[in-house]
């Protein structure tokens, strides 16, 4: 077998050719690898997660009944920075957003950043009364109700982008918006069933505002103040036996053992009746039930109605429970705004009401923020 | 099936309960408050609407010679509804109580029985009636969906609760007036057995025997007004049983003689609501089923059944 140096030479070629094809390709590759290091900012949420790493911020979304169904968000850090594979860039310069809760209105006020509301949606549900006054001057649109907002009217604003609260399906014609320029992201505080879960959600808005230090003083402050509360009465041996909820239709709903309103009653020492219940969501029980498992119950809680009058106008039946029979009937609907908008950046506030109701030696029940007893 | 009825739901209830509380009534027992103030008002209300319904949808199949006409062609419940609907949007926070949504679907269902009474002074055909009153709950269910696209959640969730129908909205102290307007009207259509019956041979032979045709549909409506008005202003609106049980007890009864049919109507509307509402009582610790949801799970297949048994 004669070997002629020639077509060593021209196989060495070939490999040389190919190495440096491989060399270019994998060089001129823009994939950037999601640092495996996290520093998450949240504590409590579950379904937000926030990473402040060297290269930009990390915001991931889980959804909270479709399973590994993420929103990936992502803000750089230095403006020739890469956007990392499956996120979506926010920019931070003037931001400007349609936000279709109240809670995201009470957030962004807290981080003194109204001024970036250009919409929002149920004005009659508004507590702050300077985004009202603006709806009225025509400088914020009132886009009527969140499932069918006008995509022209959103087009003619031009946000950076629009919060909502992913109640049911993806917002309709997001990839139409993101081509525009317009972000849709949503926000699922309302699903968290740790109250300082949901409080969580303001690093959400500090991150967007660029405020997020503010964002993190306030947390501060909250958590600290909600553990103080709730080791204030831990250990009591006086637990009072709570009833909540309201009748719908036919069935009584009640918070489930799991959900934000259990929590809130389990911190503040109390002995709720459904406290053993699965679920994060409400209880579909007969008022038959209802009567028979609330016979003990001290306290009903969010009976949904102001007076006592309407209570029994709602529901005839109600007559029968001890606590509305006893005038032991405590809701927040002299001012339901105030609580919807501001309960979520402050649940130190709830926890203090619920404790002055269930144990008014360890507070003043005068000073409640949100609660009332029915009239 | 009245004491099946009773003896089933969430909370178990014996005898010497039933026994113990008609004798002795405690106020602070709460097994003879759930017997008296839950199970007695529903068991009621079930053989009620299942009776007024059953007799309302008997007049109308008469009236219009149609065996699938129904207390719905009347456009009452869709007067109810509709009033239901414009108060709940008020968002006044006494229209989404009991006693307001009563209020409100009562003035709907005698608004619009007037107007198709009114209507029916001046038309002498069944069939322009009839299309009439289908037009106007057409009309009126457009107006209901504008104004659910223009409701907040809260108003939304409140009307959707009221639709799905109830037998349990009803207190005891309401029962006295529900069971005067009911007998009134089947009164009234015992009265009306003999013109119904000439009715069946065609409006022309029923005219050579007497009978005033435009005061018989006059009739005809005002009481299945007040049934189904009475029924749905208490109970919000139940499907296919008006439409479902004449057909049923035609088949069992095997007669068109409209005194065994009456009575006949009375009987198997209220057992089938009781058979309804205590299925639903036993499922409802696992699961929520509405009772229009239910009624309707029979009535469509019934009905479909109805239709192929006249083609073929």
């Amino acid at each position: 077998m004669i070997i002629y140096f020639s077509d060593i030479v021209t196989r060495m070629n070939k490999v040389f050719y190919l190495f440096l094809f491989l060399f270019i390709a994998t060089a001129c590759s823009e994939k950037v690898q999601v640092p495996l290091i996290t520093k998450k900012t949240t504590k409590y949420a579950r379904f937000l997660s926030i990473r402040d790493e060297k290269n930009g911020i990390y915001i991931d979304i889980k959804h909270p009944d479709r399973k590994n169904k993420e929103y990936k968000f992502f803000i750089k850090k230095n403006s020739n920075g890469k956007v990392p594979d499956d996120y979506i860039e926010i920019q931070r310069n003037n931001p400007s957003f349609i936000v279709f809760s109240t809670t995201h209105i009470a957030m962004l006020g807290q981080l003194n950043q109204l001024k970036t509301i250009k919409g929002t949606c149920a004005s009659n549900l508004i507590y702050t009364k300077e985004i009202k006054k603006n709806i009225e001057d025509k400088a914020i649109v009132d886009f009527g109700n969140e499932s069918n907002p006008s995509l022209e009217k959103i087009i003619s604003i031009k946000p950076t982008a629009i919060i909502y609260s992913g109640f049911s399906a993806e917002f309709s014609k997001n990839k139409e918006l993101q081509k525009l320029g317009i972000i849709t992201i949503p926000n699922f505080d309302w699903k968290e069933s740790h109250p300082l879960g949901k409080a969580e959600w303001l690093l959400f808005f500090g991150y967007l505002t660029g405020t997020e230090e503010a964002a993190r003083k306030h947390l501060e402050i909250v958590q600290e103040e909600y553990n103080r509360l709730k080791k204030s009465v831990q250990g009591l041996s006086n637990c009072p036996v709570v009833l909540s909820g309201s009748k719908m239709g036919d069935f009584w709903y009640a918070p489930a053992g799991e959900s934000y309103m259990a929590q809130l009653f389990k911190d503040a020492g109390a002995n709720y009746i459904y406290k053993n219940t699965k679920g994060t969501g409400s209880l579909a029980y007969s008022q038959e039930k209802i009567l028979v498992d609330a016979k003990k119950a001290d306290f009903w809680i969010n009976p949904g109605s102001p007076s006592y009058e309407l209570v029994k106008m709602s529901n005839p039946k109600a007559s029968f429970l001890v606590p509305f029979r006893e005038k032991k009937v405590f809701c927040y609907t002299k001012d339901s705004n105030k609580y919807w908008e501001l309960s979520a950046i402050h649940p130190e506030w709830v926890m203090a009401d619920l404790i002055a109701i269930f144990h008014p030696i360890e507070l003043k029940k005068s000073n409640l923020n949100f609660y009332h007893t029915l009239d | 099936m009245m004491i099946v009825h009773v003896l089933s739901g969430q909370i178990s209830l014996n005898f010497s309960d039933i026994v113990s509380a008609f004798n002795t009534y405690d106020a602070t027992n709460t097994n003879h408050i759930i017997f008296f103030e839950f199970r007695i008002p529903r068991m009621t209300m079930s053989i009620l609407s299942g009776s007024a319904l059953a007799v309302s949808g008997m007049l109308m199949q008469t009236l219009f010679n149609n065996p699938l006409a129904g207390p719905y062609v009347l456009g009452i419940n869709s007067g109810a509804s509709l009033i239901v609907a414009l108060t709940l949007l008020t968002g006044i926070p006494f229209f989404a109580t009991d006693f307001g949504l009563i209020s409100g679907a009562l003035v709907g269902a005698l608004l619009f029985g007037s107007i198709i009474l009114f209507f029916s002074f001046y038309i002498r055909s069944h069939i322009s009636l009839l299309l009439i009153g289908l037009m106007i709950s057409s009309f009126v269910g457009a107006i209901i969906t504008t104004l659910e696209s223009m409701s907040a959640a809260e108003q939304l969730k409140s009307y959707t609760f009221w639709s799905f129908g109830s037998l349990q909205q009803t207190s005891l102290n309401q029962l006295p007036l529900i069971i005067f307007g009911c007998i009134v009207g089947f009164l009234g259509s015992f009265l009306l057995t003999k013109p119904l019956n000439a009715m069946l041979l065609g409006e022309t032979s029923a005219k050579s025997l007497g009978i005033h045709i435009r005061s018989f549909r006059i009739w005809i409506i005002a009481i299945t007004a007040l049934l189904t008005g009475t029924i749905t202003a208490f109970c919000g609106p139940i499907a296919f049983v008006g439409l479902a049980i004449p057909n049923l007890t035609r088949m069992i009864f095997q007669t068109q003689n409209h005194q065994y049919l009456l009575l006949g109507n009375l009987l198997i509307g209220g057992i089938f609501m009781l058979t309804c509402d205590t299925i639903i009582q036993l499922v409802e610790p696992y699961f929520v089923l509405p009772i229009n949801a239910f009624t309707s799970l029979f009535g469509a297949p019934f009905v479909v059944y109805i239709v192929l048994k006249k083609l073929i």
